[in-house]
């Protein structure tokens, strides 16, 4: 799913910077953006900063918007900017990862399954289960996280989710795949998933 | 034909989206045979509704919002912005 284009009268109110404009962006951005600024690794007062920068940049810089992609899209390409300038160094994907060895050790050599995946059921809502999940998301590394949430909660589509993490679509899969798998063997490890039978 | 480590890479990088047509083609075929692929599919699908519902609870701190607001309605007010 696409963050929905804006029809021309709102771009053009934004374009000139009318206020009523201006803070109607803020006022229902900013649950997308907290929680992009947590999936990132800020927390508490540090996430309401980061957003708060994010959003003055926007006021500052609206007169540039052309509307080619939502405004929710720019904004998250400005948040995460400030969230990376503000690490300074932006840290390179690693060519190999731990998690790649636990998902191959699943597969025999001729790539099928030897410990086929538990599904995760309807137990996955419980209460307990979420707090599970929200463990194992706080684990993952930064980008993989932010990955993640912007595809899977802000459903942001691939080509969006590459321009706000500056990352090229091959990156973001390994990206994907990782974030994905190491949630999946996490939970796992926490006993959370049905059997293998549930499986149809 | 796929195997079912191809597959798994597929689905979990969102490969299959930018696939060609008959690499996802043969996607589809696999997971109509394979029950444990389909059942991965199933996982991440599930992982994804949950991390929604998890990250939709966590509400903003209203007094920060209102704060934050505040300093947004202040800059778009100055007409330079800054």
């Amino acid at each position: 799913m696409t963050a929905p284009r804006e029809p021309r009268q709102r771009i053009d109110a934004i374009r000139r910077r009318d206020p009523a404009a201006l803070e109607a962006v803020a006022r229902e951005s900013l649950g997308p953006l907290l929680r992009g600024a947590r999936a990132a690794g800020l927390t508490g007062a540090d996430a309401y900063d980061a957003v708060q920068d994010a959003l003055l940049v926007f006021v500052e810089k609206a007169d540039r918007f052309d509307g080619r992609a939502s405004v929710r899209t720019w904004l998250f390409g400005i948040l995460f900017n400030k969230i990376a300038e503000r690490r300074r160094a932006v840290a390179r994907e690693e060519a190999v990862d731990d998690i790649e060895a636990v998902v191959d050790a699943r597969f025999d050599a001729r790539g099928q399954w030897i410990r086929p995946p538990r599904s995760p059921d309807a137990e996955l809502a419980a209460g307990q289960a979420m707090a599970m999940l929200e463990e194992c998301l706080d684990r993952l590394p930064e980008r993989r996280r932010a990955a993640f949430v912007l595809r899977e909660v802000e459903q942001l589509d691939v080509g969006e989710v590459c321009n706000v993490l500056a990352v090229s679509r091959n990156n973001l899969g390994v990206l994907l795949f990782r974030a994905r798998n190491a949630l999946r063997e996490c939970l796992e490890s926490k006993g959370i998933g049905g059997s293998a039978d549930v499986a149809l | 034909m796929l195997r079912c480590r191809e597959v798994v890479d597929l689905l979990a990088s969102d490969g299959w989206r930018d696939a060609p047509p008959a690499r996802r083609l043969s996607l589809g075929l696999h997971l109509m045979m394979c029950r444990h692929c389909r059942a991965y599919r199933r996982g991440l699908r599930r992982l994804g509704d949950a991390a929604r519902r998890l990250y939709r609870i966590g509400a903003a701190d209203p007094r920060q919002v209102e704060r934050l607001l505040g300093a947004v309605r202040r800059a778009a007010e100055r007409p330079d912005g800054g």
